[in-house]
């Protein structure tokens, strides 16, 4: 419990971090309720109020995130308080009051209008982007054209690609006959809460090994050893490499073995990054016994 | 007809659909139908009630003539004609920034897919004809399975249907089709409340105050923009989910409803939410807000309308 409260309390920070739109209806609450002597629909200002509190508040917030379950994160109990309309209630009871207190005042009526634009836009985020859209195009775009190439190519068969990241991600939007060994669910834990399914242990290794490559271009990699606190992937004898006390002992990955846990999930198509160092590229065409296509920036191995 | 009417009807209608989709997924998750069928039996669902819907029409213009259609509120002339500079003002910014919205939905590289999977688990349905049999993540068939709540939720088999009908690429239908309904399902709503909060009493400009409360929402809208959970940032980013349609389209609508005090037609929301959230063993947002508003309606109504002329 101790848990969900601290959570509801970091949530509402979070929640109030990037803009302040939450502040702003406590504002508009408080000029409805205080502001002016008329009290228009008491019922949703009540409980528009009594909601918004039990949001903000730590115990209340964390009884609501129990209501919604865990499924969700602390910004959808905000879902049961209706903010915009109420905001916008209030906006537009201050702004024809205000035009009704000063008609024939253009000047100050316009003033306030665009001090009222002004307030509101300085309660959005200012430009700043929580997400950066142009990358994910851009990614989106091209991962797009690889796959489209390789429907090309595997023309009425079912490819099952094993690639990097950023193909892996978008490959079954783009088309959804193809086949993946693991899905964008690895690296999105969010997505974990519609299916039963895990992972295995080979599969997570297949990810974290594409990864390496990526980021290294090295055909062999590293990984902690179970019971020193890593991530227990690998299921062969361990060679241990850096055993010295206060290191973990690790294990250490071979691109053939990587290989040839793929293709016993079914893979028939395997892409590595063109950061991928001419050994790997050697190695890789050597244990699949075909050449590599260039794809994109992308070495494309078809498996005969 | 009043003039509400016309929205409500829209928002029924949607509502009928979803119940439609609920009520056909359920039966092909249930008796193991592949998806063509499903597609068959939807199909002629909605086939049937919109043969029903014009009947129904029909049957009123025959049997009330034509002041069903106009009804005593029928729009006139000096009713068309703007208040004031004001109420025309701010219906054109709503409409300038309505416009800008759905250019931006339509741009359609805005769409936020963290912890979503809708285009997949549409694409799968279409490409192996069956629903849920494979993991939409990688095509395979599922080892654990799914939870069976997940089952009965039926926004992918619809906007499934719908790209299978209409021949749109999944991620079309989904990103930029359905955002777009939303949308103006979301505005039709909040149109709806404005008329609630702002009732034409005679006293004061009822019409300038709702262009003003429109010109709001869809600022408030882009201002929104900014973070996932944020009503803007669900309507222009995550249009296609059902946590969107329930917080923009359900909500307002019920808000708008409670306030007309509507409350046998404010029910409908609480099964359509449950055929599109995911609310695992809690009862949704619908159920609470009706709930409260019933009861804060009912306290209110002691009070006495004299104290609160609008309430």
């Amino acid at each position: 419990m101790a848990e969900l409260i601290y959570n509801a309390w970091s949530g509402w920070k979070g929640y109030t971090d990037n803009g302040k739109l939450p502040v702003l209806l406590l504002a508009v609450l408080l000029f409805l309720w205080l502001g002016r002597k008329q009290k228009e629909h008491r019922a949703l200002l009540v409980y528009t109020s009594v909601m918004a509190a039990c949001c903000i508040l730590p115990v209340t917030g964390a009884g609501l995130m129990l209501y919604q379950t865990r499924f969700y994160n602390y910004e959808w109990i905000w879902s049961l308080v209706p903010a915009t309309a109420v905001t916008a209630f209030g906006l537009a009871v201050f702004w024809a009051e205000y035009r009704a207190g000063n008609a024939g005042q253009w000047r100050k009526v316009l003033t306030a209008a665009l001090l009222m634009v002004a307030v509101l836009l300085s309660c959005g985020s200012l430009g700043r982007q929580v997400w950066d859209r142009e990358s994910q195009k851009e990614e989106r775009e091209r991962a797009y054209r690889v796959v489209g190439q390789l429907s090309g190519i595997y023309a009425g068969e079912k490819p099952c690609l094993w690639a990097p990241r950023e193909i892996m991600e978008y490959a079954r939007e783009k088309d959804a006959g193809i086949l993946l060994p693991y899905g964008r669910n690895i690296w999105d834990g969010f997505l974990d809460a519609y299916a039963y399914d895990i992972y295995s242990e080979d599969t997570i290794l297949l990810e974290q090994w594409m990864a390496n490559v990526c980021l290294k271009g090295e055909a062999d990699m590293e990984v902690s050893l179970p019971g020193n606190g890593g991530t227990g992937v690998g299921q062969e004898e361990p060679r241990a490499v850096g055993t010295e006390e206060g290191n973990p002992a690790k294990d250490i990955v071979t691109l053939e073995e990587c290989v040839e846990k793929a293709l016993e999930q079914g893979v028939n198509c395997i892409m590595v990054a063109g950061e991928a160092s001419g050994e790997t590229l050697a190695r890789m065409e050597k244990v699949l016994g075909t050449g590599a296509k260039e794809l994109e920036g992308y070495y494309l191995f078809v498996v005969p | 007809m009043k003039k509400e009417w016309v929205g409500d009807l829209l928002i029924i209608g949607e509502i009928v659909i979803i119940g439609m989709a609920g009520a056909a997924h359920l039966a092909a998750v249930s008796l193991e139908w592949n998806f063509g069928r499903f597609n068959l039996v939807f199909g002629g669902l909605v086939f049937f009630g919109l043969a029903a819907s014009a009947g129904a029409l029909l049957y009123a213009r025959l049997r009330l003539g034509k002041t069903f259609f106009r009804g005593k509120d029928r729009i006139s002339v000096r009713e068309r004609r703007f208040e004031g500079w004001a109420e025309g003002g701010l219906w054109a910014i709503f409409s300038l920034i309505v416009l800008s919205q759905i250019i931006f939905i339509c741009m359609g590289d805005s769409n936020y897919r963290r912890g979503d999977m809708t285009v997949e688990t549409v694409g799968s349905f279409l490409t192996t004809d069956t629903l849920y049999q494979v993991n939409p993540m990688t095509g395979l068939p599922y080892t654990g399975g799914i939870p069976n709540r997940l089952k009965i939720l039926c926004l992918p088999s619809l906007y499934a249907s719908l790209s299978n009908m209409t021949e749109m690429s999944c991620a079309v239908v989904v990103w930029k089709v359905v955002p777009m309904i939303t949308l103006v399902s979301s505005y039709t709503a909040f149109a709806l409340l404005s008329v609630s909060l702002f009732p034409d009493t005679g006293k004061g400009a009822c019409r300038e105050k709702r262009a003003g409360f429109m010109a709001a929402v869809s600022l408030l809208m882009w201002v929104g923009a900014y973070q996932p959970g944020m009503d803007g940032f669900q309507l222009l980013c995550c249009g296609w989910t059902g946590i969107t349609i329930r917080n923009l389209v359900l909500l307002p609508w019920l808000a708008s409803l409670c306030i007309r005090r509507k409350w046998l037609i404010a029910m409908l929301c609480i099964p359509a939410e449950a055929c599109i959230v995911w609310t695992l063993y809690g009862c949704g947002a619908c159920l609470p807000f009706l709930l409260c508003m019933g009861i804060l309606q009912g306290c209110n109504r002691r009070t006495g309308p004299a104290a609160h002329p609008w309430g």
